[in-house]
Order: structure tokens, then sequence, then C-alpha cells
């Protein structure tokens, strides 16, 4: 009995692990197609596709004032913001352009 | 000349090999390089033991100038090309000669000549046969005497600073909870046996590998796509030692139906702890640490000598969550490649064990997540718990915790004390693995019992303090300052989508995935580094780097005063970590890589070369 169960929900939780470790699971569908930047995908695995990072020590991006967005991003890409998780963001927005900061801040920042 | 080597004149070319048949054993080797009458370099080797079932090539120029004698040896080593085409060869010890002056001794010789034989199956492998007098065996065995309380696993010890002992890998029969099943483990047990040595010994372990042949041996091999789940070598966790040659060399392809004989030296200043050992093939990794093939090594002292530590009764737990094939032998990663995916996890090889301790007892465990893929955040509700150190080097003092986390690959020393009789939960509480929602996990039942207990004999050890002053140092781990640091670099741990890989996924670290004929990283020997870990995803990557230790500067920005000294260390999702590391002892190629081991079969490992 405790095979089978093991094994029924085994396979359960490999179809819903799956769809949660996509590897980038940031997809434009995710969110809104109709609107999201390509460039903004990037940002979905971590800051969320719902105004809730899944992870606590991520903030919220959605809602943001558009100028802080930018400013934070741009700061990141410069590196004035540095250290720890900064290098993080450093790494993901290094090689996005003026054009791509705007419209992910933009995104984010109009959106609620 | 030397009348115990017999020289091989030959034409002096740029390269060099030769070839030595099956079970010979070379007990000295010396190459002179040699222009016109005069010798311009010379080294020498000392006791290279040749696999039963293939030969060696040696040479000084099969893929660098600057390769060893011992470096290149069969089987295969991962990724070179150049090294397939002089596999096994039959006939007379030395077939083929040609470079420079090759001088082997008679004895090498003699061996040589019988092995010949030995090779056409007339006779059997000596060295397979363990002498009495270079191991010592312990029983797996309850350490309390209580008959249902959880035993230590099975120990071999070195004597006289040796440890020679047999070891084989197969798909072996064990019950799990989930049912009967087949796994590829060590020596038919989960876990393997505890090693334990001291510093300055000898790991002489003559190795094969029983599995079945391969089911894709047909196909062609893709670097990080899972393979050949039956194709294996052997890692020593944490050891610094030779990544070189038959030592802790993980480039090593060891097919079924092969064997191979590891020499594995432990240096006189070896850092005392806990290490441990299991399969390290790129490609076969996770489907056999999954499956369970691991085992804890212990190398004795510092630790050892506090008095309040030598007093308590010690426990080795190794963790471990095996998963078996849908039907039979594991031959997918799928089952692997889930963080979330259901475990049923086991402590020493049991599902939710008994382990017993006495009210008022201090208990030494000696903890290993030997996990393939699932953090352990562990916790003992109502005991009272000191750590007391870290991947086996002591921390600065005991520190009392009510929870610490054991990522895959990572081990603690653990001071546990029984406050109160009754039974209490060893547990993993729910927790999330970065964004992945892992459920609580029920590890064992830690049953506190009378201090007078008539179970418990009087000669059993009963510990009842926890030390209060600084904990020994190894003392070969000084600190690392900042005056020290030749060299600062930065790891960017990623993943992106590659069609056709397995879940069309590459883990990559600075935008690559793995390739063996690629050196990620050179530096010389002597160097020390500062290295930054900068992890883009969101999940947790414990990064391991093999031979030396590394001593943590700060996770996420936020510096770690204990200064630890590590061997893995998860590095939080969107989060960094940077330690600093001392490129001492060893020259040669190893690598660094997530211990999440789906994630090193798919991409998430470098390599490393430390040159002279």
């Amino acid at each position: 009995m405790r095979s089978f169960a093991h094994t029924a929900s085994f396979t359960a939780a490999i179809m819903i692990a799956w769809a949660a470790f996509s590897v980038i699971d940031a997809k434009a569908d995710d969110a809104k197609p109709d609107a999201m930047p390509t460039a903004a995908s990037q940002c979905l695995s971590c800051h969320g596709t719902n105004g809730n990072p899944a992870l606590k020590d991520v903030p919220i991006l959605l809602g943001q004032q558009p100028l802080y967005l930018e400013n934070a991003i741009r700061a990141y890409q410069e590196g004035r913001r540095t250290g720890g998780q900064a290098l993080v963001m450093h790494e993901i927005v290094k090689d996005l352009s003026d054009a791509d900061i705007k419209a992910i801040a933009t995104w984010f920042g109009g959106t609620q | 000349m030397d009348n115990d080597f017999i020289t091989l004149p030959v034409i002096p070319t740029a390269r060099t090999s030769v070839f030595i048949e099956p079970s010979c054993i070379i007990e000295q080797l010396r190459i002179d390089r040699s222009v016109n009458c005069g010798t311009i370099a010379s080294r020498e080797f000392e006791r290279i033991i040749v696999p039963n079932q293939a030969s060696v090539t040696v040479g000084t120029s099969l893929w660098r100038p600057s390769f060893y004698l011992s470096d290149v040896i069969s089987p295969t080593l991962m990724g070179y090309k150049n090294n397939t085409e002089h596999l096994p060869r039959r006939g007379t010890a030395f077939r083929h000669v040609e470079g420079d002056h090759i001088m082997i001794t008679r004895r090498g010789l003699l061996k040589g000549s019988a092995a010949a034989t030995v090779a056409a199956g007339i006779a059997p492998m000596p060295w397979l046969v363990s002498p009495s007098n270079a191991m010592e065996t312990i029983a797996s065995q309850s350490p309390i005497g209580i008959t249902d309380d959880l035993p230590n696993p099975m120990e071999i010890h070195s004597v006289d600073g040796r440890l020679k002992a047999d070891f084989f890998m197969d798909a072996s029969d064990y019950s799990l909870p989930s049912g009967p099943a087949k796994l590829r483990i060590f020596n038919a047990s989960i876990p393997g046996p505890t090693i334990r040595m001291k510093p300055g010994d000898t790991l002489e372990l003559a190795f094969e590998n029983r599995m079945p042949p391969n089911k894709d041996a047909g196909e062609d091999v893709v670097t990080n796509v899972p393979n050949r789940f039956n194709t294996t070598n052997v890692h020593y966790h944490g050891f610094h030692v030779s990544p070189r040659g038959n030592s802790d060399n993980v480039y090593l392809q060891i097919e079924p139906g092969q064997s191979f004989n590891y020499v594995v030296k432990l240096p006189v200043d070896h850092p005392a702890g806990n290490y441990w050992y299991h399969p390290h093939r790129h490609g076969s990794v996770s489907a056999q640490v999954a499956s369970g093939a691991a085992g804890m090594a212990i190398i004795g002292g510092t630790l050892d000598e506090v008095p309040e530590i030598a007093a308590a009764l010690e426990r080795v737990l190794v963790l471990q969550a095996p998963i078996p094939g849908i039907d039979g032998l594991l031959e997918s990663e799928k089952p692997i490649w889930p963080l979330d995916a259901e475990r049923d996890f086991l402590v020493n090889g049991q599902y939710r064990p008994k382990i017993y301790i006495r009210k008022g007892e201090v208990q030494h465990w000696r903890l290993l997540n030997a996990g393939d893929a699932q953090f352990i955040p562990l916790r003992a509700d109502g005991m009272e718990m000191h750590l007391i150190g870290l991947d086996g080097n002591p921390l600065p003092k005991a520190e009392e915790t009510e929870e610490f986390l054991l990522a895959p690959g990572n081990r603690a020393n653990l001071l546990i004390k029984g406050v109160k009789t009754g039974t209490y939960a060893l547990r993993r509480p729910a927790f999330m693995q970065g964004k992945a929602s892992l459920p609580e996990e029920h590890l064992a039942d830690i049953i506190v019992i009378a201090a007078d207990d008539p179970r418990v004999g009087k000669d059993v050890k009963f510990g009842k303090s926890i030390p209060t002053g600084d904990l020994p140092k190894n003392e070969i781990l000084t600190d690392i300052s900042d005056d020290e640091v030749t060299n600062r670099r930065k790891f960017v741990l990623g993943v992106k989508d590659v069609s056709g890989f397995f879940d069309d996924t590459e883990f990559t670290i600075n935008g690559q995935g793995f390739d063996p004929r690629r050196d990620d990283v050179v530096a010389k020997l002597g160097a020390v580094e500062e290295w930054t870990l900068i992890n883009t995803t969101p999940f947790p990557h414990p990064l391991h780097i093999h031979v030396n230790p590394f001593q943590v500067v700060s996770i996420n920005g936020e510096p770690d005063e204990r200064k630890p000294w590590m061997d893995t260390i998860a590095v939080p999702a969107a989060g960094t970590v940077t330690f600093r590391t001392r490129f001492v002892d060893f020259t040669g190629r190893y690598v660094m890589h997530c211990h999440i081991l789906p994630h090193e079969d798919t991409g998430m490992m470098i390599n490393v070369n430390i040159e002279v």
C-alpha cells in the first residue's frame, strides 16, 4: 500500500515541481503578455509575477515609483550599489540598455 | 647507472609515452629528460599501482607539456580524446616506448611480467586481498548497547599508517520504506563503511565497479546531460590530498567491470574532522549519490582531544534520502530532478530509527548530509544542542543552537544533551529551499532514558559537560588576512535554456556549462585568493571546492565573525558568498561545483588548475 501511495504522490510531486523548478519560470505569459517588456521577464523568477516575491529578502517591485526603480537599476548597473545582494543585481542588469531600464521601471511601476 | 633500474634507451623526441600492462605494480619510476649526453631534468615517482583491467599510459605531452607520468591513468580521463587512443593493450609489460629515457625498477618489471598472466585471468589480483595488518574493522553496532538503538555504521580503521580496503559499487538490493529497491551503493550498504584515519595515513582502496553495462553505452555522451549511470569513480570529499593520478582524481571514469586502485595519502598536518566519500563521475553523480552511494570518513585529532568531547559517547549519523527507479534500477534523472520530490529520509540506512541518550548525558554526533539535493535544517526540540564544528573544522567556541543547516555535502559536529526523560523528534521542519517548498521530515526518535537505565553497561561512556572555553583549531588553517590575498575573482551562478538537454536546462558558472577540456581557473601553487560567488537564481546552491578548504568571509555581504573553515557552503538564493582559500601542497586539476548534484551533472561545475 505504501509503495503505491508513495509512487502516486511522488509522480504528482514531480509534475508540480517540474513547473515550479522551470529554469526560466519567468515566461512572458506568466505575467501580462500585452504590456510586459521582454527585458522584464528575467526579473520575475525572484521578484514574482504577482507582486509577492517567493524569496523573503527580495523586494516587491510592483507598484513602486518608476523613477525610483529607474534610479535603483542604474545604481546597480554603475556599481553605486555594491556588495552582498547588490552584486546579484549588478549581474542581472549590467547589460540593460537605457530603453530597457525605462521600460522595466515603467512597467513594474505602472502595475498595481 | 643505478643497478636498481633498467634503462630503456629511446629516441629523444618531444613525446614520451610508455604502456604498462594490467596488474603491474611499479615501486619506483624515473624519467630523465636528456639533451645529448646531459640530463636536464629528472622526475621520480613512487608506487604506481596499475588497474587490473586496463593498462596505464604515461606520458609527458599527451595533452599538456607539463604532464607528469602519474597523471594519465586508464580508464579514460574524461574529456581528453588523446588519451583514448592508448587504451588497454596486452602482451609484455612494456609495449611501446619512445621519447625520453624511461627507467623502471627490476622489481617493477618482474611484477609486470607476472601481471601479464594475471590479466589473462589465470591468477588472482594480489592487492585485492587486504592484509590483516592494514585495516581494523569495527562492526556496525549501537554505541550505547541497547538492542533497538540506532547502530553506528561499520567502521574500518587504519593500522600503522595504512588503511587498505576493498570497495565495490554494485546494484544492490535494499529495502526502502517505499518497498524493495535496487540501488547503486558501496559494498551493498547504506551508508558505506565509515573510514577512520589519522593525519599522515595512506588510504589504499581497491575499488571495483560491479555494476551492469550502461544501457546507453552505444550513445554519444553529451557533456552536461546525465548519462551512463553505471560508470563511476570515488571522490574523497574535503580531503586535502593530490587531485592527480590515482588519488582524488574525479576525471577518472571507471566503467562497469573495471577495477581501480586508489592510493590517497594524507599530509601529516591534514586537518582533523569529518569528511566523506562518494562517486564523482560527471553525468552519473546525482544518480549514484541519490541511490545512497556515500559514507563518512573521519580523520582523528583536534576536537577529539577536548576532554569534554573525548568523554562523550560518539555517534556517526549519515542522512540520506535514497531514490529508487520507478521499476528497478534508476535509469532516468527525472525522479531526482525536482527539488521538492517526496523523499524518505534515512539515518544510517534506517527509517525513523530510535536514538537513545541518558538524562544528563552529552553525546557527540558527527552528522553528514549525504543527500543529493535537499537541504536539512535540523531541530531536536526539547534537547539541548551545541554546535562545535562545521565541515569537520572546529568553531571558535561551542554554540548553543535550536536549529542549524546542513546543505548537501555539509557535516557538523554536535554536542547534544538529554535534559528530561521522554521521546523527542529529530526533524527537519518544513522550509523554503529558495522558491521550493519542502515538507517537514521526521528523521528519528530521540529517547531520553534515566541516567541509571539498567540496559546501559557501566563501562559505556557518560559525558556530562559542554566545553566552555575556546575550542582548539586545526593548526594549519590559520586566518587569511587581507594582506595575504594575491588575487580576487567572482563566479556568477546561473542557468540557461539549452534545447535538447535534460529538461532543456544547463546550469552555468560565469555563463558557461562545465567543459572538462577548459581550465576556468589557473593559479599558481602558493596563491591565496578571495572568491565571491554570486547566485542569480531563485534557489540556493551549495558550492563545494575540492582539495583546498576555504575560510568564509561573508554571506550576502554580512561578515561571518566566526570565520569558519568549510569546503561546502550554501550560496543563498539571489545572494552572495565570499570566501578565501590557499592553494597549497598540491598541483593539478580539480573542480568546484554545486552539491545539488543534478545541477552539477547538468553543468554547474568548473575546472581549477593549480600549476607549479
